[in-house]
């Protein structure tokens, strides 16, 4: 018989984060909610304008582009992340030396502050003094304007960010590697399965739940992005590399329009639910398979 | 029974200790009630009757924190029953931070404001205006002002803000154009020589600029166009809030500067890069702006040089520059108009404003003190004869909308993604739409 202390207990101990949970993300997600609805300009709480931002919406070129930005950053940041975290962490996985040398150094940019990263970047990629181009200039490429070219300004940022985030996939899967009971490979081993079929038939599906993990965290992370493209770009140059978040944040903050910026930020939101949910569907049924 | 009322009643105290916790009430500065203890900028305690207004000025860099600090200091020396609590923010944050101040209820009593800020939300209702103070106090400070540097604080027949401007005059590397063979003496005499200067000036090496002709960001770069324009003796929209840089002249311009890209003069970049731009890292060879924004180069390349002058010629006779700065404002809401009153006033008399705008390098906005301005420095004469024709953004509460679709427009016609003329007149379409929906 469980006493009504013993049940109650729980709730107490849930209860500052619930609380925090309430107050800083629950109430904003609402006062948001009840924001795109009016046309609040920075300074004035303004008045009711019913489904008007998000018509507005429906018509804004930037947004479309900033939309468009985001579901390409996800799709060419997310999959890569996985793929190049998986490689590195089953090398390091294998006993190579210096294994601690290795894990750190990759793993350290995604500790670092991005604004840090981000300025280590803009010297690597400076048009005039930067070493990228004094590599490629080696070899013969032309000098490029990495971050002020319209078509190379995303796939950068996106490279960026993948380096940036592939420790993090690292440590997730070195983890999930290291849970994967031995005796699965030596019974592979007697069967004559060679590196790469062990790697492709034990590893792969025993690290199903991790992929999934990673792919649900890192989809939510690209579609937060903000100071990456905030730091290397400002969005530019023509809007090439604006993202939803960095739209919302110029809606907000240079044009002061924080009803419509809240319209941006309630469908970005409605985005994130969506792609999760499909998401969690999918991966929850693999990972049952 | 008597234990489940304790466990609830306890969970309700922590979340109502949470909650208030959470909500920071703002405690009332000096409020003048007696037994109130307020912290003064210095961060002692004060007498029990003083009144601490709070102040926030745009701003890091040590010479203005440390210049904002003097004036407080001298203030509070001859108004000890006020303290002034300063808060000094870097200007990327600056308005978001004020902003949210606001909204919450929670504004500072007195503060600075940017030129686009001040103008693009005047009419919002949240700035105190300043005129029957003045009538009232009958403050001579108005008649010592520039007439155009106050009227740049005017909207409706309000006073919202007493502007401490910053100009951007023409500026020029002289050992760039010694090495161009050209005068290092003689600037570009009109807006269109510039270009032919830009084109002298670059230096290409292997595909690359290394040498610019001219400082001009790709990306937000509307101040350097408008630096371009104003001269020609027009705006990128009128008094009555239309959209005029789809005109002839604006067309031209940024036909030109265009030119400037494509030729290589000009390598595209955002303005607000965090390195800078491209004078101020000795890479381009004229500039718009100002000594004090390039102290760090004078260091390095020496003053003798750099020359700084008028902007050239647009018109004949015209040499209007941008006229830019930081607005003084006061809350329409402060509990202490008279004390924040009292801290403007100090601000903007005669000797306090010279020593202030002096080590915090502004420029006056008293005539007063201009001639003695113009002595201290070799620079400063030129600065004040450039005031005597400068130009603001027009007061409009689209400022934004107009500044977004110009920089658009820019771009597309920088980077070669629409010639001049698509670029302006889609952008002024867009730009029409937008302001249509308001």
């Amino acid at each position: 018989m469980i006493s009504r202390w013993n049940r109650i207990l729980p709730y107490i101990m849930i209860f500052p984060n619930v609380a925090i949970y309430f107050v800083f993300i629950f109430i904003p997600v609402l006062w948001a909610i009840y924001l795109s609805f009016t046309n609040y300009t920075i300074l004035n709480p303004g008045g009711w304008v019913g489904l008007s931002n998000y018509e507005t919406l429906l018509k804004d070129g930037i947004f479309h582009k900033a939309f468009w930005n985001t579901m390409v950053f996800w799709v060419l940041k997310v999959i890569p992340t996985i793929i190049l975290g998986l490689i590195v962490a089953a090398m390091l996985n294998a006993g190579i030396r210096a294994v601690a040398l290795f894990r750190g150094a990759i793993y350290l940019p995604g500790v670092l502050s991005s604004v840090a990263v981000s300025m280590a970047w803009l010297w690597l990629l400076h048009p005039r003094n930067g070493p990228i181009n004094a590599i490629i200039k080696m070899i013969g490429i032309p000098p490029q304007n990495w971050l002020q070219d319209p078509e190379l300004a995303l796939p950068v940022v996106i490279v960026v960010s993948i380096w940036t985030n592939i420790g993090f996939a690292m440590i997730i899967y070195l983890a999930g590697l290291q849970g994967i009971p031995t005796h699965l490979y030596e019974a592979a081993s007697i069967d004559g399965a060679t590196g790469l079929k062990k790697f492709v038939y034990i590893t792969v599906p025993m690290l199903k739940p991790i992929t999934f993990f990673l792919f649900i965290t890192l989809t939510i992370r690209s579609f937060q992005v903000f100071d990456i493209v905030y730091i290397l770009t400002g969005g530019g140059p023509l809007n090439s590399t604006t993202t939803i978040v960095n739209q919302i944040v110029k809606t907000a903050f240079e044009e002061y329009n924080m009803g419509y910026a809240s319209a941006q930020a309630i469908v970005l939101l409605l985005i994130t639910i969506i792609v999760t949910m499909v998401n969690y569907r999918v991966g929850s049924k693999r990972t049952m398979d | 029974m008597k234990r489940n009322k304790i466990i609830w009643a306890s969970l309700i105290i922590i979340m109502m200790m949470f909650v208030s916790a959470c909500g920071g009430s703002d405690p009332v500065p000096g409020s003048g009630e007696t037994g109130e203890v307020a912290k003064g900028s210095g961060g002692e305690t004060s007498a029990a009757n003083s009144v601490t207004i709070k102040l926030w000025f745009p701003g890091h860099e040590e010479f203005i924190v440390e210049s904002v600090k003097t004036l407080i200091r001298d203030f509070e020396e001859k108004n000890p029953d006020i303290k002034v609590e300063l808060t000094s923010i870097p200007w990327k944050d600056y308005f978001q931070k004020l902003s949210v101040a606001y909204n919450a209820g929670a504004a500072p009593d007195v503060h600075g404001l940017g030129f686009g800020q001040l103008i693009s939300t005047v009419d919002q209702d949240k700035y105190m205006d300043l005129t029957p103070l003045i009538k009232r106090d009958a403050w001579e400070g108005e008649k010592d002002f520039y007439p155009d540097i106050l009227k740049a604080g005017q909207w409706k027949g309000g006073q919202y803000g007493l502007l401490m401007p910053d100009t951007r005059g023409f500026m020029w590397r002289k050992d760039m154009f010694r090495a161009a063979g050209l005068d290092p003496e003689k600037p570009p005499a009109t807006i269109d020589e510039i270009f032919e200067y830009a084109e002298k000036l670059k230096i290409i090496e292997n595909g690359q600029t290394v040498q610019e002709g001219l400082d001009m960001p790709t990306g937000n770069g509307e101040q350097i166009y408008l630096s371009l324009l104003l001269p020609q003796g027009e705006n990128f929209y009128d008094e009555n809030n239309n959209p005029t840089f789809d005109s002839p002249k604006s067309i031209a311009l940024i036909s030109k500067m265009a030119g400037l890209v494509k030729s290589g003069a000009v390598t595209p970049r955002h303005s607000q890069q965090l390195e800078g731009g491209t004078f101020k890292n000795g890479v381009a060879a004229m500039a718009f702006g100002s000594p004090k924004g390039f102290q760090s180069l004078i260091d390095q390349v020496g003053m003798e040089n750099i020359g700084f002058a008028l902007p050239p010629e647009g018109k004949p006779g015209k040499r209007t520059a941008l006229m830019l700065g930081t607005f003084m404002s006061i809350a329409k809401n402060t509990k202490y108009p008279e004390q924040s009153w009292k801290f403007l006033k100090f601000m903007f008399e005669k000797e306090n404003h010279l020593k202030f705008v002096d080590a915090a390098k502004f420029i006056p906005s008293l005539k007063s003190v201009s001639e003695e301005f113009s002595k201290k420095d070799q620079w400063n004469k030129v600065t004040m004869d450039i005031l005597n024709d400068a130009q603001g953004y027009l007061p409009s509460p689209d400022w934004g909308t107009h500044v977004k679709y110009l920089r658009l427009a820019l771009e597309e016609a920088y980077l070669g993604e629409k010639t001049p003329e698509e670029a302006v007149r889609t952008n002024i379409q867009l730009l029409k739409d937008e302001l249509n929906k308001k």
